[in-house]
């Protein structure tokens, strides 16, 4: 759609850099904000500068800020390249590059609502360490088996995901919460590790450990009864779908990696395989849409599980949770 | 300048007057009651003070078991004062009996001790009038969010674009207060009017434990009187901006769904403002406003400062919190207050309560008639406090009025 002129002139007249944003933000409204989340960028990055005793002026930010509305406005670059991160869950800040998927909203709103599900009901977070002074079997079995809870993150991109669960699921007194994000981009890796020392560099202390392996999801096995869940944020757009500007906007297309989008049922196969062999007794995964639900449950749910989706808040299916069957 | 002096010179000595007149009448309403009144504890009073005292000891015992807890502390230290003032007044009670008794005894072995004795009471009695009005002054009732952090909002009343401005220049001025008082606080969300200083929207978070006692007597309307930025022809005039004072009930770091989990399901309704589509991974959009509405209330809240829609929900979630708190207690006080008789003077926030008024570098308080000629001293925070204490001390004066009215 052709953005009227009229509001090309009224966000000139406002702000020539307003302007420049409009053709991708496409509403005054949002242009603001995003004019003034650039805007906020480029002068605590000056600051910073300034505070490291390199000479800015007044000039340079005006300069910045001109720059970041063109390359976000006119080439269309998403704002998280152009910020360099995108904050996520409660405090995490996950750096964004070129050749990885960009975290999106969806997948944080599901992933908190699960990891807070799980800590507060699962009865690894919630049962107190029994007292070791009770006599019986029982004191002698739990003494020598370390108490983790372990989560497998699959295509984990940037590692939000996994960083998430590490920020959400602190480990109760004595236990531990173990974390594996595997991808199989090295670039994807590269990243996910650098956000792992920004964000989670504390976390040992509590008790987490995250840890990021290279590997293509159809070429490995786990060993069973490693993991207690699995969760991913596969590939999903499909073929089709890919191609056709209806479904996909223009700018995931030209700047977020192929590898990250293309894919559908294959994965989520893959995904509930491993489960099965490596014994894992919950899956949670994103999905495209309802359709894409049926499709999964249809193929890869069988006797031994059972499964559910879960809706976002824009109401599309977006997530698909599937538990065996005690 | 000529023109100022004119206007300066009839205007301040009438504030003047009327403030010393105020402040008499009120110390004059206090006084006013029994002379045995005025050193001696109401029974009813007297048990209640006991009361709370044991209510301490198991405060002390339950810290003392169950480790620190910042609010049961504050508590704790204003009941360690009242306790310690009951002890005093329980020693003196019983030695002024006995003075009492040597006084009218026509014993003339203790008749040269009654001069003595005469001059001990009248003593005693001035000791015991200051002990009995600190225990009444503690026995007012402490507001239930007193040891609560706070939430302020800020929003622009009559006047256009100097309203806007005015209360931005209200929100940095707490903000300066804040910085001074070294206590945490946030900017929850800023809605800058384009082109102006101003704004159509502010909202900071305290977070200091019992900020919420501090400032709560700050919300209402408050008024500036000046020649405005954008007024040409150099005419003061007279605008408004409004501020309110929440008590924020969740800390809003830890648990980031603790407020959303509060409510039922259905109760609140959250509008995610965002084109329909495919969602997901199909698109990347920056676009991060949340608005909830509450359905029983009507009560909305619009969030998009941060670039995290989940933040935003969080935020927006608390701030609702704390609105449908304050409007649950406000009306358990207009009720409250509806079954007292009807000669308690009101406290709450329905007219202006403070004026700001820059061409006489003065800033008075409606409420308890105080008036500060250092304007510049208040927008900067360094004596914010001076007016706070004076309109703190106003408030604890209706209150106790109201106290000894239930009585």
């Amino acid at each position: 759609m052709r953005l009227p002129p009229a509001w090309i002139v009224r966000a000139w007249r406002e702000s020539p850099n307003l302007a420049q944003l409009l053709p991708e933000v496409r509403s005054i409204a949002n242009a603001r904000t995003e004019l003034r989340w650039i805007s906020e960028y480029v002068h605590e990055k000056l600051t910073d500068r300034a505070a490291k005793g390199m000479k800015v002026s007044d000039n340079d930010a005006q300069r910045m800020i001109g720059r970041l509305c063109y390359l976000r406005g006119q080439k269309g670059f998403p704002l998280q390249y152009l910020l360099g991160s995108q904050p996520f869950g409660d405090s995490l800040d996950i750096q964004c590059r070129r050749g990885v998927l960009i975290p999106r909203w969806e997948t944080e709103e599901w992933g908190i609502k699960v990891a807070q599900g799980i800590h507060r009901s699962h009865p690894f977070f919630t049962e107190v360490p029994r007292d070791s002074t009770q006599a019986g079997v029982d004191t002698a079995v739990s003494e020598h088996e370390i108490q983790t809870f372990s989560v497998l993150d699959l295509c984990t991109g940037t590692g939000c995901l996994a960083l998430l669960f590490a920020e959400q699921l602190r480990p109760p007194k004595a236990k531990f919460v173990y974390l594996e994000g595997v991808d199989k981009s090295p670039t994807a890796i590269e990243l996910a590790r650098l956000n792992r020392g920004i964000n989670a560099r504390n976390l040992e202390g509590y008790g987490t450990t995250v840890v990021f392996t290279i590997a293509d999801i159809l070429s490995f096995d786990i060993a069973s009864d490693q993991f207690d869940i699995i969760i991913a944020n596969p590939p999903y757009i499909s073929e089709e779908r890919y191609h056709s500007s209806q479904h996909i906007s223009r700018t995931v297309r030209k700047f977020e990696p192929r590898l990250a989008l293309l894919g559908g049922v294959e994965f989520y196969r893959r995904i509930f395989q491993l489960a099965r062999e490596g014994e894992v007794p919950a899956v949670v995964c994103e999905i495209a849409d309802e359709e894409q639900l049926r499709e999964i449950v249809e193929e890869c749910v069988d006797d031994e599980w059972a499964a559910g989706g879960m809706r976002d808040s824009a109401g599309v299916a977006r997530a698909i949770i599937a538990w065996r069957n005690p | 300048m000529s023109m100022f002096r004119a206007v300066v010179r009839p205007l301040a000595p009438s504030i003047r007057t009327r403030f010393l007149v105020s402040t008499f009448l009120l110390s004059q309403n206090f006084r006013v009651g029994l002379e045995e009144a005025d050193y001696r504890l109401h029974p009813q009073l007297l048990a209640k003070a006991q009361s709370l005292r044991t209510e301490r000891d198991k405060l002390l015992k339950s810290l003392t078991d169950h480790g620190y807890d910042p609010a049961k502390a504050l508590e704790q230290t204003r009941l360690d004062a009242m306790a310690s003032s009951l002890a005093r007044y329980e020693q003196f009670v019983p030695t002024l009996d006995d003075l009492h008794k040597l006084a009218v005894s026509q014993d003339p072995e203790s008749l040269e001790l009654r001069d003595a004795a005469l001059e001990e009471i009248e003593d005693i009695k001035q000791q015991l009038r200051y002990i009995t009005d600190k225990i009444k002054k503690s026995l007012v009732p402490t507001h239930p969010f007193a040891s609560y952090p706070c939430l302020l909002e800020f929003r622009p009343g009559v006047g256009g674009a100097e309203a806007a401005i005015f209360a931005r220049d209200l929100m940095d001025m707490y903000i300066s207060y804040l910085t001074l008082k070294k206590w945490r606080y946030s900017i929850l969300h800023v809605n800058e009017i384009s082109g102006a200083d101003g704004i159509t929207e502010g909202i900071l978070s305290v977070e200091e434990p019992g900020a919420y006692e501090r400032l709560r007597f700050e919300g209402g309307i408050h008024r500036v009187q000046r020649v405005p930025a954008t007024e040409s022809k150099g005419r003061v005039h007279t605008s408004a901006a409004a501020v309110v004072v929440l008590p924020q009930l969740d800390s809003g770091g830890e648990d980031s769904t603790a407020a959303e989990r509060s409510f039922a399901p259905g109760e609140v309704r959250i509008d995610i403002m965002r084109a329909r589509g495919a969602g997901g991974q199909h698109v990347n959009t920056t676009e991060s406003a949340v608005r909830l509405t509450h359905i029983p209330t009507g009560i909305t809240v619009s969030m998009q400062d941060n670039r995290s829609q989940h933040k935003n929900k969080a935020k927006a979630f608390m701030i609702l919190r704390a609105r449908l708190a304050e409007k649950e207690h406000a009306e358990q006080v207009a009720h409250e207050r509806q079954s007292r008789s009807a000669q308690v003077t009101s406290t709450d926030r329905s007219d202006k309560l403070r004026t700001y008024n820059f061409p006489q570098n003065r800033v008075t308080d409606h409420r308890c008639g105080f008036t500060m000629y250092d304007l510049n001293g208040c927008m900067d925070g360094s004596s914010l406090d001076t007016l706070l204490d004076s309109v703190a001390d106003w408030a604890q004066e209706e209150e106790m009025k109201n106290l000894e009215i239930t009585e």
